[in-house]
């Protein structure tokens, strides 16, 4: 397999992730909704599910740049995040925290580090556009962390933070769990070196994650 | 290697004031912290930019024809605000 064909792998992994994505922050508005949280974050989770799925749309583009003809891989029916069984504030937040606060501030920082590195051009359009969404996505996650710390107690997350954040890396690692550390560079498609994604990943839990769940009392550990 | 400490600010801490009902225009204190995080975390000086990007709050065409971060705000990462 050559560097573009292993790419398009990872671009497709990545498509599915997106559809995904897209299905969760679209449970979290109805979440939010049910909560009776403001229309402002409300209205962001209903945007981010529209911009969850223009990327799988910007990830298919750069599959078919890649590799044309390279199938979709087929998404999860219905992804779900934490309790089920709980009140729709409790998932609410739980969501907002697993998607917002850890898979996009992980993912934004990965993005703004991949950026440089691109030259492919429907590579550099999808990771500009992608970027500045999860931004805003991230922001979200943190926003809403915000609202519910203003209501009550969100201590109670603190157990389940190593499981996102474990979470979040797995699905990091398993975009190609073959990619060899020091064989093919795969920079230039937007995918960069393993050590460095968990270099970032790891900065970015220790500088950005816990200190931002601490200022709410949420004490995270992580190994 | 990206700075941790603006993506904390521009992350968290423009989240934080999202969270808090603010737009562009008001803002308040952030919340109390406990020593953990950034020791820009109190506002200070710079202006933090929630850039949604339709809104056209913090940015400004310079002479080229560029959209630009308005002087003292401080944008993400962003291609456009």
């Amino acid at each position: 397999m050559d560097a573009e064909q292993r790419a398009a792998r990872i671009w497709r992994f990545r498509e599915r992730t997106e559809h995904d994505a897209a299905a969760l922050f679209a449970q979290l508005a109805a979440d939010l909704t049910a909560a009776g949280a403001p229309d402002t974050l409300v209205e962001l989770a209903s945007r981010s599910a529209a911009d969850e799925r223009r990327h799988a749309e910007l990830c298919r583009a750069i599959v078919d740049d890649l590799e044309p003809g390279l199938t979709p891989l087929a998404p999860d029916p219905r992804p779900r995040l934490g309790p089920q069984h709980t009140s729709p504030e409790h998932r609410a937040l739980y969501a907002s925290v697993a998607l917002g606060c850890v898979t996009e501030s992980l993912s934004a920082a990965l993005l703004i580090e991949i950026r440089p590195g691109v030259d492919r051009p429907s590579v550099r359009e999808a990771v500009d556009i992608i970027l500045e969404d999860e931004i805003r996505h991230a922001r979200l996650g943190w926003a809403c962390l915000e609202y519910a710390a203003t209501r009550g107690d969100v201590t109670w997350l603190a157990p389940s933070i190593a499981e996102m954040l474990h979470a979040a890396l797995d699905t990091e690692r398993l975009s190609d769990p073959d990619l060899p550390e020091q064989g093919v560079d795969l920079t230039r498609f937007g995918i960069l070196r393993p050590h460095i994604a968990e270099r970032v990943c790891r900065a970015t839990i220790e500088h950005v994650i816990v200190p931002g769940l601490a200022r709410h009392g949420i004490r995270a550990t992580f190994d | 290697m990206n700075d941790p400490n603006k993506l904390f600010r521009v992350l968290v801490v423009g989240g934080a004031f999202l969270g808090a009902g603010c737009t562009n225009s008001e803002r308040p204190a952030p919340p109390a912290t406990d020593g953990a995080t950034s020791a820009e975390d109190g506002g200070g000086a710079r202006e933090l930019c929630f850039c949604p990007g339709d809104d056209g709050v913090c940015c400004e065409t310079n002479a080229s024809g560029t959209s630009v971060p308005r002087a003292g705000i401080e944008c993400c990462w962003s291609t456009s605000c």
